[in-house]
């Protein structure tokens, strides 16, 4: 991000616009509930009674975050045409919600439930079935987490051309974040969401319209560039590239829809027929969202042409600098999106850091506390760790450990081992416990020694996959072998019954 | 909640064609079926394989867009009926 044509004192006026707009929401959501600091319900939930747009959002909040744009765009310069699968598979995380998340509404509704564990405690009876799902949801949020910190540095020293450093911008953020988090609840994080939302969603609309002034007006230009420069990148892939294509839309189809945050939000939802309306809406998001990213990746092959893996990680901020010089107009636009990507990584790691307060202030400090714990001490519980672990994360942040993306792939293959546990355990009443806790221990462990031994894809196919087959397997052939306990057994019927 | 409207109760897991018709539309997007290292033909700046590419991601969209209207009614007949009384017409709101 050298050279960069603004930066500076504008740049500090917009970040500071937009962390005051935050605490303002977070100030008046916390006025509207005085509940919500004696009930987890309110605070983690908001109350269970979101609304369409709010909801929609939300949803929108936290599967794209300022990330999806320095991460993805980066991703489209390199790979090329291929990359259009990001366009599918955030498409196709719907289908992984339409999986599981019609019964699991109902069934949650019923019983209340306020953390993605409650439902496998619920459904399975077992300590050490909850206790795993808990440990590989809370290494999931981390990693998501870690990410985000990541991103929120690179996007800061960024916008202020490093008047900030990287470091005290990031502090700053994460105080505020944890600030109307802790005044609003999930109430603050969802309508935080919709003003990071829309500020994420015109800022890329924005970089895509300046990156075709700058690119000549013409898209077959660019192609016409690739056909003679990097062929690679505009002919059909091997088979192999075409196996993980299709391994990557599945892996984040089901990986994503089991994100924790993701769960909460449809425990969240004002009623059925809300949760509908808004999934309804972000089946069409991807084209707009990822669909302009890769767009913007492909215009800047021409625009920055000939560079490196490291120096393509840049590129949004070469961008946005090149496009901000086109002329005023442009260069107020492009200071808002840039403000606009530090909210929405912002709007992504709230909700990440509640659901990772809501279980261990439920699941972990009051399951296993020597005395009965109350809902006003689990709130308090959950917002101390939560700040702590936001705190010792941005320690690992400030020494990046990869590529963005490729962090990203290492939280979805451990995520995507609680599918079973949830999109199984919800029709098939024979499930069993022991099988799911083997099958799920079994399927992480294979994924993390796939990811930490460079043996990430088998012929294309990731190895969150193969470890969820494994997974599956287990849970399947051992269910089939095992009888269930009379309270397991109970418990697959009351699912049933709900609907 | 059987009682109310049994014939109206629909799960989209429980329809296969909705998973079967996906996963061609999704398949038809990725270009296994061509050789490796095709250029050509281009059409409108684009290969035509990644048009169709394209073409099958709004597919998915729209497929389902459509399988979410048409394919899910578990618990909302008895929720709205139970709601009507404070909303008649449950329209969108900003409040949470």
């Amino acid at each position: 991000m050298d050279n960069l044509t603004f930066g500076g004192w504008a740049g500090i006026s917009v970040l500071l616009g937009f962390a005051v707009l935050m605490l303002l929401i977070g100030y008046f959501s916390g006025r509207g509930q005085p509940n919500m600091r004696h009930n987890m319900k309110s605070y983690y939930l908001a109350g269970g009674n979101l609304g369409v747009v709010v909801l929609f959002f939300t949803l929108y909040a936290t599967q794209y975050s300022g990330n999806t744009v320095i991460g993805y765009a980066p991703q489209a310069y390199r790979v090329g045409f291929p990359w259009w699968q990001s366009v599918t598979f955030f498409t196709v995380v719907m289908a992984g919600y339409m999986l599981f998340a019609p019964r699991l509404y109902a069934v949650a509704k019923k019983h209340s439930f306020i953390t993605p564990t409650d439902w496998v405690r619920h459904r399975f009876s077992s300590p050490a079935v909850a206790l795993l799902a808990t440990v590989l949801m809370l290494w999931g949020l981390a990693s998501y987490l870690l990410e985000q910190l990541i991103a929120m540095g690179q996007a800061i020293a960024g916008l202020t051309g490093d008047t900030v450093p990287y470091q005290i911008g990031v502090l700053v953020f994460v105080c505020v974040m944890l600030i109307y988090s802790w005044m609003g609840g999930m109430r603050a994080v969802a309508l935080t969401d919709v003003m990071q939302g829309i500020a994420l969603l015109v800022g890329i609309v924005a970089l895509l319209v300046g990156g075709f002034v700058l690119a000549g007006g013409s898209w077959s230009e660019t192609t016409q560039y690739l056909v003679e420069e990097r062929p690679d990148a505009v002919a059909v892939p091997p088979l192999e590239d075409s196996v993980n294509w299709f391994s990557m839309i599945l892996l984040v189809a089901i990986g994503i829809a089991m994100y924790p945050h993701a769960i909460q939000r449809i425990y969240s939802a004002r009623s059925e027929r809300t949760l509908k309306r808004s999934l309804k809406r972000m089946v069409w998001m991807p084209l707009i969202t990822a669909g302009a990213v890769f767009c913007v990746g492909m215009l800047s092959t021409q625009i920055f042409p000939g560079l490196s893996d490291g120096e393509s990680e840049q590129l949004v901020g070469r961008l946005t600098n090149a496009v901000a010089g086109i002329n005023p107009v442009f260069y107020v636009v492009m200071l808002l999106f840039v403000g606009g990507i530090v909210a929405a990584i912002v709007s992504t790691s709230d909700s990440a850091l509640l659901s990772f307060s809501s279980l261990v202030s439920k699941d972990l400090y009051a399951r296993y506390a020597r005395r009965e714990v109350g809902e006003h001490r689990q709130v308090i519980i959950g917002k101390g760790v939560g700040a702590a672990v936001v705190f010792a994360l941005l320690l690992l942040a400030w020494n990046p450990p990869a590529t963005l993306v490729e962090i990203f792939v290492l939280k979805i293959e451990l995520l995507v081992q609680l599918a079973p546990a949830f999109i199984l355990g919800l029709y098939w009443r024979r499930l069993a416990s022991g099988p799911v806790f083997w099958g799920m221990a079994a399927g992480a462990a294979l994924a993390s020694m796939m990811t930490l031994t460079g043996m990430e894809t088998v012929y294309g196919v990731h190895g969150g996959l193969i470890g969820l087959a494994l997974n599956l397997v287990i849970c399947v052939v051992g269910s089939l072998l095992v009888r269930q306990s009379p309270s397991e057994a109970k418990a697959g019927e009351s699912v049933a019954e709900v609907v | 909640m059987s009682e109310s409207a049994p014939s109206r109760r629909r799960e989209p897991i429980r329809n296969p064609w909705i998973w079967i018709g996906l996963v061609v539309i999704v398949l038809v997007g990725i270009p296994w079926y061509l050789p490796p290292g095709t250029l050509y033909p281009l059409l409108f700046g684009l290969p035509v394989w990644t048009l169709v590419a394209v073409a099958s991601s709004v597919g998915v969209c729209g497929f389902l867009h459509w399988a979410l209207s048409k394919h899910w009614n578990l618990v909302e007949d008895v929720e709205e009926a139970a709601a009507s009384g404070a909303s008649k017409d449950g329209s969108e709101s900003w409040t949470t």
